[in-house]
């Protein structure tokens, strides 16, 4: 189990452990301190004060002996010098008997403190070597520590440097901007004078079309005025000259004006088809001349048919109607080219046959 | 204070019963809550501190103050007595060893400055104020050094329990901190 997947974030999880160290350390419950055995003490005190004694003991017996030799030299009695020599001797066998025993203790004493020299070489042995892994640990992940640092720092500074040369570019790219802006608003400046300029010239257009315009819808007024008023002239010429020529025709009481046989009787007495067949052949075959064959068809047509019967006066509208021929006659005389005696016929004819499509 | 271990080790050195006393004062509770956090039961734990301090008494001429600090060299002699009883421990995997090891983390100073000292204050507080069971399981986690598993051993529940009941505990002492100002 990991049990680092469910650590709150680190500086609470520290928080935490330094309470918990803490709080499980705190006293209460801690076994009293232990009675020290007295290990050391008996090796410490042989150690210390055996060899003085031993060396007290020595001088002793030495004092003893020179004691003894002076005491020879004084003439004393022989058996007391035997005696003396006697517990001299007893003495000194029990100060050698002491001497043995206190280098017996000695060694024994020496070799405890051997063993203990070796307990404790073998412990100081193992907490060296505790202490050196405990330090290679501590050592190598300080250097991992460290190593990771420098990376870290390395990786920094990188990105420092990355950091101000994107704002060292950004700062070229801002003051570059800056000067396209203000070229920009020069250009803005120049525009917008232009824009003025034009909006004046645009208004001055504006006015002059206004004007023009009011003009020609003036004159497109004037125009159908006139037109009317031609129409109103033609009409009324139209009538007198359809009046006038049925009366040379031989009609005497038009019975009613612009009918297919007032209209009749006017062509039979201007003669136009006989002027036609007298004046075609000076005309060209121009659109004129094609203009003059079909009005001779046509008048033919109305030459020849019956104004009393409605179906030919039917069918002679109709043909009028579909040839366009008033129009087509108006073209040619605004073209103005031909003789006098031609625009005259096709005038006439005109008169004749304008209205006619209607008639029926 | 390691100066002051230092000149404790020098009067026990001369002779001073009162200072080792000291010594013992100062670090038994560690040494101790060291050998419970490594999954030893109480009187092996209590057995084992005794046994350590023993052994720092006997070898204590060994300590030489200029090359390391004397908390070290105790927590040196308390790994070695824990590494012969390894086997006497029940159940290790209900351990943290990484927490029992924080025991011995800046144990050049058993005492605390005043902030941590406050800091640890703030935590017994907002600790105790957790609902029983949160706060039981806390304790558990943090002063005992149980891993999840060692806590839903202790307290019969599942480990994804305890889980989602640790993340619970964090959140509520991570805002009872940022009340008292501990955190941002």
């Amino acid at each position: 189990m990991n049990e680092k997947n469910h650590k709150p974030d680190d500086r609470l999880e520290g928080m935490l452990r330094q309470w918990g160290v803490d709080e499980s350390a705190r006293p209460g419950g801690v076994p009293p301190m232990p009675m020290m055995p007295p290990l050391r003490r008996w090796p410490t005190i042989l150690l210390r004060w055996g060899p003085p004694a031993a060396a007290a003991a020595m001088l002793l017996i030495a004092v003893g002996l020179f004691v003894a030799g002076r005491s020879s030299d004084l003439a004393a009695p022989v058996a007391r010098e035997q005696e003396d020599v006697h517990a001299i001797k007893t003495q000194l066998a029990h100060a050698q008997s002491d001497l043995q025993k206190a280098r017996d203790a000695l060694s024994q004493a020496d070799s405890q403190r051997v063993r203990e020299i070796e307990q404790l070489d073998a412990e100081i042995a193992a907490l060296k070597k505790d202490f050196q892994k405990e330090k290679t640990i501590s050592l190598a992940a300080a250097d991992q520590r460290i190593t990771e640092s420098n990376r870290i720092i390395g990786e920094q500074k990188e990105e420092l440097q990355k950091v101000t040369g994107e704002l060292a570019k950004a700062g070229r790219e801002l003051a570059d901007a800056r000067k396209r802006y203000d070229e920009l608003v020069g250009k803005r400046d120049v525009t917008r004078i232009k824009l003025a300029a034009s909006v004046s010239e645009l208004d001055r257009v504006g006015k002059m079309y206004r004007r023009t315009l009011a003009d020609s819808l003036k004159a497109q007024a004037d125009l159908a005025v006139l037109k009317v008023r031609r129409q109103i002239v033609m009409g009324e010429f139209q009538r007198v000259y359809l009046a006038a020529a049925a009366a040379a025709g031989g009609m005497e009481q038009p019975e009613r004006w612009a009918s297919l046989h007032l209209r009749q009787s006017a062509a039979r007495g201007v003669q136009l088809l006989g002027r036609c067949a007298e004046i075609r052949p000076s005309v060209q075959a121009t659109s004129t001349g094609r203009l003059m064959d079909r009005l001779e068809v046509v008048l033919t047509r109305l030459n020849l048919l019956n104004p009393a019967d409605p179906v030919e006066a039917k069918a002679f509208a109709a043909l009028v109607r579909r040839g366009g021929l008033v129009k087509e006659i108006d073209v040619a005389l605004a073209e103005g080219r031909q003789r006098a005696d031609v625009r005259t016929w096709l005038l006439e004819a005109r008169l004749i046959l304008e209205g006619a499509e209607n008639v029926a | 204070m390691d100066d002051n271990d230092s000149q404790l080790v020098r009067r026990c050195l001369a002779g001073e019963a009162a200072a080792f006393e000291r010594l013992h004062a100062d670090h038994a509770g560690r040494i101790l809550a060291y050998f419970t956090r490594s999954g030893f039961g109480r009187h092996s734990a209590e057995d084992m501190t005794q046994e350590t301090f023993i052994r720092v008494f006997r070898s204590l001429h060994t300590f030489d103050a200029s090359r390391g600090r004397f908390a070290p060299w105790l927590a040196t002699i308390a790994r070695n007595v824990a590494r012969k009883s390894w086997s006497r421990r029940k159940a290790p995997e209900n351990f943290d060893p990484e927490l029992a090891e924080e025991m011995f983390a800046g144990s050049g100073n058993p005492g605390l400055d005043s902030a941590a000292r406050e800091e640890v204050a703030a935590v017994r507080r907002c600790v105790d104020s957790l609902p029983g069971e949160l706060a039981r399981i806390v304790r558990l986690r943090y002063v005992d050094a149980r891993t999840t598993r060692g806590i839903a051993a202790e307290i019969n529940l599942p480990e994804s329990t305890v889980r989602l009941r640790l993340t619970e505990a964090s959140a509520a002492l991570r805002q009872c901190l940022k009340e008292k100002g501990f955190l941002e």
